[in-house]
């Protein structure tokens, strides 16, 4: 009975057009009615789960992000990656993939990527030529992959969620060979999807071109060194890394590349203010609607239902897989951490998955979500920045999903993608 | 009058945000220039980001930059009226939660401080009550004009907080 008030609340609201935040918070509430728990219960959920230290870090990964995009960072990652694989059959689809990856290395959020690359590379694309629909789809599949390559906020997220101090660091070496891994798997599938459509190719503009690119992207590129290496070898926290990768970007905007002025630093923080409360706000209610369910003990209950069907950690995964992918379509992917990781992370750890790894399974997951109607934030964006409407994108966006998913399969059932790095710089 | 409010909220959330970088910024700078790390700069900033996140969470009522999915509002076409209002009336009720159990909270919590900064912890909680009461504000005005606001998820656009570029920006 409380289940039903708190899920069919949830359901009701969502389908009305409540804001996702909203939702959360009015079907906690309806639920804690029903068990007869006070209200202010909830209130003091949400304000816990917005007080974390390592949350802190989302809003200067957000700002970084559109920073580098104002300060022309990932136009000239694009003319690196340009020069290096343009050449091929359906070369700038293959630029984009590339440039995608090196925007995840500095930037830690999917939504900064795919309008960030997206806003210079879709145009880029129609002009030379190419389907919009395949420039878009492109794009956004891309910019999952950032997901996966450190830094990234979502990752953050998953650490908070776990409740048991998974390292942030751990996470970040973790997702490297998985997110360079998919993204070569995506190029793969663009350069056949290219060859399928007869897209035409670029020319190669010589190493000295190459590695003039190179040299001009260099301070951009050298934004992800200091995180890394900054949380890696203990000298910043994972909040303190993304202030300073928001101060470098600054430095950097104003004073090498002199392409960023008072107006669009300002500009930038409004931006990324609106951005960091929509997504902190929903953490934090998602923390009260996360509370409820622990309370009605449907982690046990679910674990125990999952265990009842098999302990075969094979097909643990591949239940838990599907469910989050079937959630992922219509659920955006903070609140869906903040709530299943307490579900599943249990039940994974309980069939020997180590939870490093299962955050990185759990981070391409729902980052395909992000890319699936009828709620994907990213594919919403990649439309908007490429003015190509979703029922072109769903069309011919197949090839991709399914490149994805086979990451997915990879990452899942061979851990050490995830794990051999993590042993290596373990401290 | 609910524009500029939710105008000004913007303004003091990206300036909360620049403080916050300063201060982590400073806490870095204190621990390896001056050898020193200053104990008050995590809970500071903290504090800050709860305010900032709740003043801007309050605006993007008014704006409409909180996702949400709005198949059936589309579907609805001109006819969506009655329903934007139930929409605004949930919200609304939500603002009011905020500002009754926040006060609670501030109450309960008044003679206690924040370990490292000295202040009583109903800071850490009053910007709830506040942005509740921002949020009923906002809310109830969308109700009584039954306007769309500027910016739902759906076919055509995206929340507006997602995009950097001016050019899809609502």
């Amino acid at each position: 009975m409380e289940l039903l008030v708190l899920f069919g609340g949830l359901f009701l609201l969502l389908a009305l057009g409540v804001p996702v935040g909203f939702a959360l918070l009015g079907a906690s509430l309806a639920c804690f009615a029903v068990i007869g728990i006070p209200p202010v219960v909830a209130v003091q959920r949400v304000a816990a789960g917005i007080s974390v230290f390592t949350l802190m870090a989302i809003p200067f990964f957000i700002f970084a992000g559109d920073l580098m995009y104002r300060a022309g960072i990932a136009e000239r990652l694009v003319r690196v990656a340009d020069a290096a694989v343009g050449r091929v059959r359906g070369g700038l689809g293959l630029v984009d993939v590339g440039a995608s990856m090196m925007f995840g290395a500095v930037s830690g959020s999917a939504i900064a990527s795919a309008s960030a690359i997206g806003s210079t590379m879709v145009p880029l694309m129609k002009e030379k030529g190419y389907p919009g629909d395949f420039a878009v789809n492109v794009t956004v599949t891309a910019a999952i992959v950032g997901l996966l390559i450190p830094p990234s906020h979502n990752m953050i997220i998953y650490s908070a969620a776990s409740g048991m101090g998974v390292s942030i660091g751990d996470l970040f070496v973790a997702g490297i060979i998985p997110g360079l891994l998919t993204g070569f798997m995506l190029m793969g599938t663009t350069w056949a999807v290219a060859r399928k459509r007869d897209l035409p190719r670029g020319i190669f503009p010589g190493w000295g071109a190459f590695l003039r690119a190179l040299i001009y992207a260099i301070p951009g590129l050298f934004t992800a060194v200091i995180i890394m290496g900054g949380i890696l070898s203990g000298i910043f926290t994972a909040t303190e890394s993304s202030a300073i990768a928001v101060i470098y970007t600054i430095l950097i905007g104003v004073l090498v590349y002199r392409s960023l002025g008072w107006t669009a630093f300002w500009e930038a923080a409004q931006k990324s203010v609106r951005t960091a409360a929509m997504v902190l706000f929903i953490i934090a209610t998602a923390t009260a609607f996360g509370f409820a369910l622990a309370l009605l003990e449907v982690p046990t209950q679910l674990a125990a239902l999952i265990g009842f069907i098999t302990d075969n950690p094979i097909f643990t995964l591949l239940i838990i897989n599907v469910m989050l992918l079937a959630l992922g379509t219509f659920m955006d992917m903070a609140p869906l951490i903040v709530i299943t990781t307490p579900i599943f992370l249990p039940v994974a750890i309980g069939v020997g998955v180590d939870p490093v790894h299962f955050g990185i399974i759990m981070m391409l997951n729902l980052g395909i979500g992000l890319v699936t109607p009828p709620v994907g934030s990213v594919l919403f964006v990649g439309s908007a920045v490429g003015q190509v409407p979703l029922s072109a994108l769903i069309r011919t966006i197949w090839p991709f999903y399914l490149t994805l998913v086979a990451a997915l399969m990879l990452i899942t059932y061979i851990p050490s993608l995830s794990l051999g790095l993590v042993g290596y710089f373990a401290s | 009058m609910a524009r500029r409010m939710s105008d000004w909220l913007i303004r003091l959330g990206a300036a909360g945000l620049v403080v916050m970088m300063l201060v982590i910024g400073w806490q870095v700078f204190g621990r390896f220039v001056l050898d020193s790390s200053p104990s008050w700069t995590e809970q500071a900033s903290l504090l800050l980001m709860i305010w900032y996140v709740m003043f801007a969470a309050a605006a993007g009522v008014n704006e409409g930059f909180h996702i949400r999915i709005s198949l059936l509002e589309d579907r609805l076409g001109a006819r969506a009226r009655p329903l934007r209002r139930i929409v605004a009336a949930v919200v609304a009720l939500m603002g009011l939660v905020f500002v009754i159990y926040g006060t609670q909270l501030c109450w309960g919590v008044r003679a206690n401080a924040i370990p490292s900064l000295g202040v009583s912890r109903a800071l850490a909680y009053l910007p709830l009550p506040i942005s509740g009461l921002l949020m009923i504000w906002f809310a109830l005005q969308r109700m009584w004009s039954g306007v769309a606001d500027g910016s739902d998820i759906g076919e055509s656009d995206i929340g507006a907080g997602d995009v950097p570029g001016p050019e899809v920006q609502a």
